[in-house]
Formats: structure tokens, C-alpha cells, sequence
């Protein structure tokens, strides 16, 4: 493709422009759609993704590579889902951040939980050794509360029907959210299992634009779902991995794989609408609001089924506007959750959201993804909205 | 970053009130947040929780995982939750002047 440059040898201009749609930024009309839609920007006031998108196009890698802009960005792709040519923020970012000359602006948090990932299979370190202790520990408090050997959390089942893949929060400080999902599967009565192997849903080669980091992770994932032999995935509530699993997996590896995908909300929807389980909605009598995950909503498609649980389990389900394709991020994405030093900017970003919320009026939001969970609940106490934030996988398990 | 003045001393804190820096700390602020967290009065229990995260975070530089701080307390998770209604995380860490965990811990 010839294109407008400033300069012949520019390896980013090389990496874009393979797709037909998405990364075709040399069909950029500078219209500046997406600036108007960057709740960065508008907090921030610049740099800005037409910029971005321009110094790609002009062959600027040095100037690109070096701008923190690239890790501003909570790839959400809510400027560009206006965009008239169809450029996709997402991929022109990840390119970005995948470039050798951008190497250091990947912020050090991230770096480390790579390194620990490829190293032991889990993104804080956890051992196997860690989760077998862990998971024995809970076991031990799961017995004086319940009798029966089925309510326990079996793990290395061969043959399960389901493998549960969790959040590394839950072996960590937030094992709560563990056991209610045990009792979740415990309520659907199929045969389960989680893995010693591989422990962790999390996959941050996606945020840094590394194709093969994110592939040899979710091979990891892969070979021991495959050789535990179980027929269905269950992802914990995480964005970004369920775009890798859940719809990028069969591109990424090559090959489809053994089993199937889900996550564990629209396992539970469908154990709730096939009446394997019971939900009471007057476990919470009251409205809860439902922001929707960029990962799960915009980029994968998924709007429905977790306002079909919600509803469910509460009086009545409440909607930020603008919500869908076009809801707003919270302010945690793309990585700037799981960087420690992001604090500052995540509030200027979510504050779009945290302005959505005041206005929804109700005193409890739900949300389908861990990491948007504590962006919100960091933003209620910014912002002092005082609203209750919790996942819908959590709340349909206190609705049992 | 937000200030607490609290028995004379003042702290540092980030928007979800973990102090800003562990040599900061010092038994009032332990004080204040038994207020803000609700609890009611202070027990050795409370104290062996703080004292074995502190000793864990001096040696490792990180919060321990939830099973550890349970296997070297003795404590059943049900009961640290009693002792910390916010939980290990976000009530003992907070109150043992830990940083606030980050990332997917």
C-alpha cells in the first residue's frame, strides 16, 4: 500500500494496515470524531487519539513510541466506535505498546506480572504448591459449614464437565469470591473442576500488544484444560480475558480448541433459565445499576446476558446512558488497572462514569468484570457517589 | 493526596484511606481506623492480626496471602472477617498500615 509519509522507514506504518477494517489508519479523515469521544481528553485535554493516529500515519515511530499517551489509553475503543472509516483505537494502541522503542514506557507492574506469569502460571507468583494449600485451607472451612463432600472445590477432577478458571484475586486477598462460586457450581449439580496446573484467567500479554506472550499464555490454559479432558471453560468475571478466550482464542492458537468457552455468568444464566437452579429476586429488593465491561460489551458483543441475570436477582435492572456500544469505560482498562501508578489518571478518565452513576440515582451497581469492580468501587469513594459495587456472578450467588 | 488529623499526629492517605507509606505508621492510626471501620473495641486478636501482617510485609515486602495470615494466626477466615468486617484486605492491611493491594491481588 503506498501511503503519505514523512519519513520511508517507519516499522509501526508496516505493522498497520493488514486488516481490511480495524487498523487502516491510513483511511484516517482527520474528522476528530474520536477526540469528542475520549473521556481521557476531556479530563485531560490531550494528547488525543486523532494525534496518535497522525503520527502514525506520518511515520513518527520515535515520537509515537515515546508518548505516554500510549499507556494512557484504556483501549475501550469508545472514541473510534464512531469512527466513519472504521479505524479501531484498540489495535492502532496495542501495535503501539508492541513496539521495540516503546519498550519502556510498559509500566513496571506489568512488566513484573509477566514475568511471573510465563515463570509459574499465575500473575502474582502463586505456586502450585500455593494453590493446592489454598485450596485445601478453604476445603477445611467449607466442611464445618456444610456436610455434604460435593460442597467442597475439587480440583486435578479428570474428565469434570467444567473447568474453572479464577481470577488470581481469588487465591489471593479476595478468596470470598471463591467459595461463592463454589457454591454456584455446588448449586448446578454437574461435575467440576479447577486445575493445580494453571490457576490464573488473567492475560496481560494482550495489554502490551504481544501477540506471542498472549499465545503462549493462553496455551497454558489451553494444554491443561485439554489434558484434564473437560468440555466447557468457565471464565471467571474478567474483560480482557474473556476477548482472549472466549473470542479470540481459535485466531490466536490456530486451531480450535478441546472444549468450549464460557464465562460464569452466562453458565449461571443458562443453569437459571433451564430451572437447574432457583434465584430469588427479593434477595436484593431494590434497583441495581448495570455498567457494561468495554471487553465484554463493545468489543465481544455481550450486552444481554448479564442484564438477563441481573434481572434475576434484583428488583429492577437500571441502565447508564449512553450503555452498549456506546457506554462509557470506567476508567480501568487496558491495563492501568493493574499498574500501581495509575491512580491519578484512572480518576480523570472515570470520572465520565462516576458522573453517569450520580445521575442513575440507585445505591448499588453491578458490573461483569473484576477489574471495572474496583475502578467503580475506587471511583464511589473519589467521587463520593456511596454506591455498593459488586459482580453479577456474585450477586446471582446470593440470590440462590 | 488527602491528609487525616487524627490525636495530633497527621497521615497521608490515598482515596480509599490506606496510609501512604508504611514507616508512617504508629498505634493512633490503628486507633482511627478502628472508627472508621466500626469496630468496637479492640482485642488481642485484632492486634495478632496486625502484628502478623506487619512481620510478614517487613520480611517479604508484600501483604501475605489470605491462607498465611490464617495458618499463622490460627484464625478461621470466618473469623477474621468478624475481627475485620471489611475483610483482611481493605480493614486488617489498611489498618496494619500495608499499601492497598493492586493489580489482580
Amino acid at each position: 500500500m503506498s501511503h503519505t509519509s514523512l519519513v520511508f522507514n517507519s516499522p509501526f506504518f508496516d505493522t498497520l494496515n493488514q486488516k481490511e477494517r480495524d487498523d487502516n489508519i491510513a483511511e484516517c479523515l482527520t474528522c476528530g470524531i474520536c477526540v469528542s469521544r475520549c473521556t481521557w481528553y476531556d479530563g485531560e485535554g490531550g494528547p488525543n487519539p486523532r494525534q496518535m493516529v497522525r503520527m502514525a500515519q506520518l511515520g513518527l515511530d520515535d515520537l509515537l513510541a515515546q508518548n505516554p499517551m500510549i499507556w494512557d489509553c484504556m483501549v475501550c475503543n469508545h472514541c473510534t466506535e464512531a469512527c466513519p472509516m472504521g479505524i479501531t483505537m484498540g489495535e492502532v494502541i496495542r501495535k503501539a505498546r508492541s513496539l521495540k522503542m516503546a519498550e519502556d514506557l510498559i509500566p513496571q507492574d506489568i512488566r513484573d506480572g509477566i514475568k511471573r506469569r510465563l515463570e509459574t502460571g499465575d500473575v502474582n507468583g502463586f505456586t502450585k504448591t500455593d494453590f493446592i494449600e489454598t485450596i485445601d485451607w478453604l476445603n477445611e472451612e467449607i466442611k464445618d459449614e456444610n456436610d455434604d463432600p460435593k460442597a467442597l472445590i475439587p480440583y486435578d477432577q479428570q474428565g469434570a464437565r467444567y473447568l474453572y478458571l479464577p481470577n488470581p484475586r481469588e487465591l489471593g486477598m479476595n478468596v470470598m469470591h471463591l467459595t461463592a462460586m463454589a457454591r454456584l457450581f455446588y448449586a448446578f449439580g454437574e461435575p467440576w473442576t479447577m486445575s493445580s496446573r494453571h490457576t490464573d484467567v488473567t492475560n496481560w500479554g494482550y495489554f502490551i500488544g504481544d501477540d506471542d506472550i498472549t499465545r503462549t499464555m493462553a496455551l497454558q490454559v489451553v494444554e491443561a484444560a485439554e489434558d484434564l479432558g473437560i468440555k466447557t471453560l468457565v471464565l471467571s468475571e474478567c474483560g480482557h480475558a474473556f476477548v482472549v478466550l472466549r473470542k479470540l482464542l481459535h485466531e490466536l492458537i490456530g486451531r480450535k480448541p478441546g472444549f468450549n468457552v464460557m464465562s460464569i455468568v452466562e453458565l449461571t444464566l443458562e443453569m437459571a433459565e433451564k430451572g437447574a437452579i432457583k434465584l430469588n429476586r427479593e434477595t436484593h429488593p431494590y434497583p441495581i445499576i448495570y455498567h457494561d465491561p468495554c471487553n465484554l460489551g463493545r468489543k465481544s458483543g455481550v450486552f444481554e446476558v448479564p442484564r438477563r441475570l441481573l434481572s434475576m436477582v434484583c428488583r429492577e435492572v437500571v441502565e447508564l446512558h449512553p450503555n452498549r456500544q456506546n457506554a462509557v469505560c470506567c476508567g480501568g482498562g487496558g491495563g492501568l488497572l493493574q499498574d500501581s501508578t495509575s491512580l491519578k489518571k484512572r480518576m480523570i478518565s472515570g470520572k465520565a462514569k462516576a458522573d453517569q452513576i450520580r445521575v442513575a440515582g440507585a445505591k448499588h451497581v453491578a458490573t461483569a468484570c473484576l477489574s471495572c469492580h474496583r475502578q467503580l468501587t475506587e471511583l464511589s469513594k473519589e467521587y463520593k457517589l456511596e454506591v455498593k459495587v459488586d459482580t453479577v456472578a456474585a450477586l446471582a450467588e446470593e440470590a440462590l | 493526596m488527602p491528609t487525616v488529623e487524627f490525636e495530633g499526629n497527621t497521615f497521608n492517605v490515598d482515596e480509599d484511606g490506606f496510609i501512604d507509606d508504611f514507616n508512617n505508621w504508629n498505634k493512633s492510626w490503628v486507633q482511627y481506623v478502628k472508627g472508621t471501620e466500626g469496630i468496637e473495641e479492640l482485642t488481642d486478636e485484632h492486634w495478632k492480626v496486625i502484628n502478623v501482617l506487619q512481620d510478614y510485609y517487613q520480611k517479604n515486602g508484600i501483604a501475605p496471602m489470605v491462607r498465611i495470615l490464617s495458618k499463622v494466626t490460627g484464625y478461621k477466615l470466618k473469623y477474621i472477617y468478624e475481627l475485620f468486617p471489611s475483610g483482611p484486605g481493605k480493614g486488617a492491611c489498611k489498618m496494619a498500615g500495608l499499601p492497598k493491594p493492586t493489580g489482580c491481588v
